[in-house]
Formats: C-alpha cells, sequence, structure tokens
C-alpha cells in the first residue's frame, strides 16, 4: 500500500507542466500579436517619418510664395525712408495746409429783427406815454441837429 | 489763409478757448474787413518769405494788428495759405465773377432780396477781400493805380506759374485784357499730367510682386524735379508770394461761404448739398453759369495745393523716394504720411475737369516741344 514518495507531486507537475505549456502558447501568441502591433507601429512610424520629411520639404518649397503673399497683405511699400530734414518739411507742409472738413459741420442764420434805423439797440420804441423821455425826439434831433431844420 | 483761420480757431494756440467748426466759420464769415485784413499781414509776416533780409512788417503794422480781432492766432506752421493752384482751380469754376454780380446786385437794388445783417457784414468783407475796397491796409498791396484790378493780377499770376489762362474771359464773355508776361511755365500742364500718369501706375502696381510691373521711380522723380525746376523758377526771391497769398485769402474766402448753408447761401435761397451746387443755383439766380466742371475743380483744390507745395518744396531729391507720391503709408522707418490718396484725388478729379484721362494714355504726354539737336 505504500505509494512512491514522488508519485504524489508527479502527477500535479504533469498537470502544472501542460498548464505552462498553455501559457507559453498563450504568451507566444501574445508575443506574435505584440510582434505584429510593433511592426504596424513601425510601418505607421516611417510613414510618419516620410510623411514628416515630405510635408517639411514641401513646407520649405511653399516659403518663398509664403513670402510673397505676407509681402503682397503688407502695407509698407519698397522705398527708402525719407531723411530728417525732408521729414519734417513734409509734415510742415501738411500742417500748414490743414483744415477743417466743411462736410463737419452746419451753419445756421439766426438773427434778430434790427427795426427801424432810429430804434434804440433795445428794440422799437413803444408807442405812447414816456416815449419821448425815452430819446425818440432826441435821436431824430440828433440826425437833425446839423441840418438846417434845426435851427 | 481762409480754412487755416478756421482751423486755428478751433484747435488755438496757447489755451485759448476753442470754438466749434461752425463758430468757427460764423465767426470769420461775420468778422470785420479790417481785422481779416491785418490778419492777412500777420500771416504775411509769419512766414517771413524775405528771411533772413528783415520780416515784410514794420512797427506800424504791427502795432495795427496786435489790436485786431485775431491777433492771438499767430499760425504755427508757415506759410500758412494754399498754393496759387489751389485759387486756380477755385476761381476757374467762375465763382469770383458770379459772387461779383451778387456783390452789385445787393448792392445797387433789392433784386435778388433784402440782405440778413450777416450777408451785409459779409458784404464788407467780400468787397474788401476781392473787390479792392480800400481799408487802412488793403489786403491788395499788390493792386495800385498801376494794376487796379485784382483779378487782373491773379491772372496774370496763374499764367506766369502754370502758363495756363481761366476757362473763360469777362462776366460778359468778352476776351479778358491782362499783362501776360513774356517768362511763362508753359510745360507746366504737359510735365503735371506726365507725372500723374506715372503716380498712377505706380499705384496700380504697388503690390504687384510677381507679373509685369510698369512702375517707374526713376520717371516719377526726374517729372517732379522737373516740376519743382520750372516751379521755383518763377518764384525766384519770394516773387508771387504776396500774389499768391491774396489770391488764395480772396478764394479762401469764397469757398468757405460756398462750403455750407452760410447767411449769405440762405439769403440767395441757394442751400444745397455741395459747394458746387450752391454756386449753380446763386449762378441762376444773377445769370451767370458757373464751369460745368465746378464739382470736380472744387474737390481737389485743397490736394492739388499740398501736392504742389510738396512738390516744390524738394522733398523728392530721388527715385528712391517717388513713394511719397503714391504710397498710402511710409516703408518701415519713416513716420512721415505719403500724399499716395491727395494724388488719387488730383488724378480722378484732373482727369474728370479736363476730360482726358490720365489712368489709361496709350502714349507719352511731349513734355517738350523741342527736339534733341542732331549731332554736327
Amino acid at each position: 500500500m505504500s505509494t512512491p514518495a514522488n508519485s504524489g507531486p508527479a502527477k500535479p507537475s504533469a498537470r502544472s507542466l501542460a498548464t505552462a505549456y498553455a501559457e507559453i502558447d498563450k504568451l507566444k501568441e501574445h508575443n506574435e500579436r505584440l510582434a505584429e502591433q510593433l511592426q504596424v507601429l513601425g510601418g505607421f512610424g516611417t510613414l510618419i517619418s516620410t510623411l514628416d520629411n515630405g510635408l517639411g520639404s514641401l513646407v520649405g518649397e511653399l516659403q518663398p510664395l509664403r513670402d510673397l503673399a505676407r509681402a503682397a497683405a503688407g502695407t509698407e511699400p519698397p522705398g527708402t525712408p525719407l531723411d530728417e530734414c525732408a521729414s519734417n518739411r513734409l509734415r510742415s507742409i501738411r500742417a500748414s495746409l490743414d483744415r477743417v472738413r466743411s462736410d463737419t459741420y452746419q451753419s445756421t442764420l439766426s438773427e434778430a429783427d434790427v427795426g427801424f434805423l432810429h430804434d434804440t439797440p433795445e428794440g422799437p420804441y413803444p408807442c405812447g406815454p414816456g416815449m419821448e423821455a425815452h430819446g425818440a425826439s432826441s435821436t431824430l434831433n440828433r440826425y437833425s441837429s446839423g441840418s438846417g431844420a434845426a435851427s | 489763409m481762409i480754412p487755416q483761420l478756421v482751423r486755428t480757431l478751433v484747435n488755438p494756440p496757447g489755451g485759448q478757448t476753442a470754438l466749434t467748426p461752425a463758430d468757427a466759420a460764423a465767426k470769420v464769415l461775420g468778422a470785420d474787413p479790417f481785422d481779416l485784413a491785418l490778419y492777412l499781414e500777420q500771416v504775411w509776416d509769419a512766414a517771413n518769405v524775405w528771411a533772413p533780409n528783415g520780416a515784410p512788417a514794420g512797427p506800424a503794422r504791427r502795432a495795427l494788428w496786435s489790436t485786431a480781432e485775431f491777433f492771438g492766432y499767430t499760425p504755427a506752421v508757415s506759410p500758412a495759405w494754399d498754393h496759387l493752384g489751389y485759387a486756380y482751380l477755385l476761381e476757374n469754376t467762375r465763382m469770383a465773377q458770379i459772387m461779383r454780380r451778387v456783390v452789385q446786385s445787393f448792392r445797387s437794388g433789392e433784386g435778388l432780396g433784402v440782405p440778413s445783417v450777416a450777408t451785409q457784414r459779409w458784404l464788407d468783407a467780400t468787397e474788401s477781400l476781392l473787390f479792392g475796397a480800400a481799408n487802412p491796409v488793403s489786403a491788395w498791396l499788390s493792386t495800385s493805380s498801376v494794376r487796379p484790378d485784382p483779378e487782373a493780377v491773379r491772372r496774370n499770376a496763374y499764367w506766369r506759374l502754370f502758363g495756363m489762362n481761366l476757362a473763360f474771359g469777362t462776366d460778359d464773355n468778352k476776351p479778358f485784357v491782362y499783362d501776360r508776361a513774356a517768362a511763362t511755365n508753359t510745360t507746366f500742364v504737359p510735365l503735371l499730367e506726365e507725372l500723374l500718369y506715372e503716380v498712377w501706375q505706380a499705384m496700380t502696381n504697388l503690390r504687384n510682386l510677381s507679373g509685369v510691373n510698369s512702375a517707374d521711380d526713376d520717371r516719377i522723380y526726374r517729372l517732379a524735379e522737373q516740376l519743382r525746376f520750372v516751379l521755383r523758377s518763377r518764384r525766384q526771391k519770394a516773387v508771387l508770394a504776396r500774389e499768391e497769398l491774396v489770391a488764395c485769402t480772396a478764394l479762401g474766402w469764397l469757398s468757405l461761404s460756398l462750403d455750407s448753408n452760410t447767411p449769405v447761401v440762405v439769403d440767395l435761397r441757394a442751400q444745397a448739398t455741395s459747394p458746387a451746387d450752391r454756386l449753380r443755383i446763386i449762378g441762376e439766380r444773377v445769370g451767370l453759369a458757373p464751369h460745368s466742371r465746378s464739382s470736380a475743380l472744387i474737390s481737389m483744390a485743397e490736394e492739388l495745393s499740398l501736392l504742389l507745395r510738396t512738390l516744390e518744396a524738394n522733398i523728392i531729391t530721388g527715385p528712391q523716394f517717388a513713394w511719397v507720391l503714391y504710397a498710402s503709408t511710409a516703408p518701415l522707418g519713416s513716420t512721415v504720411t505719403p500724399l499716395g490718396p491727395t494724388s488719387r484725388r488730383v488724378i480722378t478729379e484732373w482727369s474728370a475737369a479736363t476730360g482726358r484721362d490720365l489712368k489709361a494714355r496709350k502714349s507719352p504726354v511731349a513734355v517738350q516741344g523741342r527736339q534733341l539737336a542732331g549731332a554736327r
């Protein structure tokens, strides 16, 4: 009835081995998938690298056109800046001829009736009492004082 | 001088009270003509065109203008008046002759209605500034018994500087007789038109970086230089400066009178939306038609003034500076404002006024009548 000492563990070992093989197979499969994925990724990397280089050179080739577009859109004309003396002279000419644009304002005409020539600056004489005291006759006399009619 | 005075009243020097543009224009239009004449002397003295050979005004004249209305408004920058080209364009609308009839009608009867007080002041000043009414200091120091007619003096100046007559004779359509100088700039118009054509070519090619570029900076420079030569040859030792000041004052006065619905415009029932229309209606009132292209002439007067002043000032001293005449912004490193928009306005309105399309010419204008002499 005795059982060899290693007979007990032998059966589990065989099972373990089988399990291990199964694990190894799984790992191999996984490794293969990883390798495939790595290959794919490597292909993408190459593609990316190629595109990057290509676009880079394309961008480089487009740079003069880009410069032209920038120059065309720019507001600075070619030419040499005026020297200080000429600049001051041009500014002075502009300042001396500067004016207010006539379409920025409206003229209005509002003036009071000036009345008759012999009226006082305050307005027409009131009719009735007090008129002479106000100076109507003196005004008339003033105008006629130098004439023969006054004497 | 008149538009510059309005500007100075709106932006006064030395902390004085600023007026609104409408008030400033009304103040000038209602000013005592003697004050205006004294201000003219003040502006003339400030320009000091005979420097360093002594100022034009003596102590008595200085003392007089120190008592005048506009004494505190000495222009900060001189000369504070427009180029004679400004007066020429405005006078070519016939506004001076039309206003002469207006003054005559108001002064001799009531056919045009009863003038308001403001219009009566305007009549006083107009007779003084334009038609030689006597003042203690006459605006027309350049008129006398030797040359009594202010219009004849102006026509003489136009003829000498531009080689041009006005487009009309007397107001009854007879030839206008005046002293014509022998030395005159007959090449001015061809040179100016050729310059404007080249400037337009440069404008259209300003942003052309790939196609055929017909801009020619060297030609622009040479034409500008040639124009400077001919203009300054008539102005040696400040000759014609006084005539220019007075002509621009007279025509500037009329321009201000027509710029808005001023009292005289209202009294003449000529309210309109533009100076040219007001002038046309006033012309109808007094039976004298203005120039058919008055609108174009008025529209470019200020711009031509600036352009001619710049050309005379020797600013374009080489082809590398030709951009001043056609660019809208200065190149990097320069802070001045170029004359691109100014030149563009002159090109457009000159074409409209003369009927010659400066933007599409097939052959250049002949600027010299004489041919090169053959080698012998």
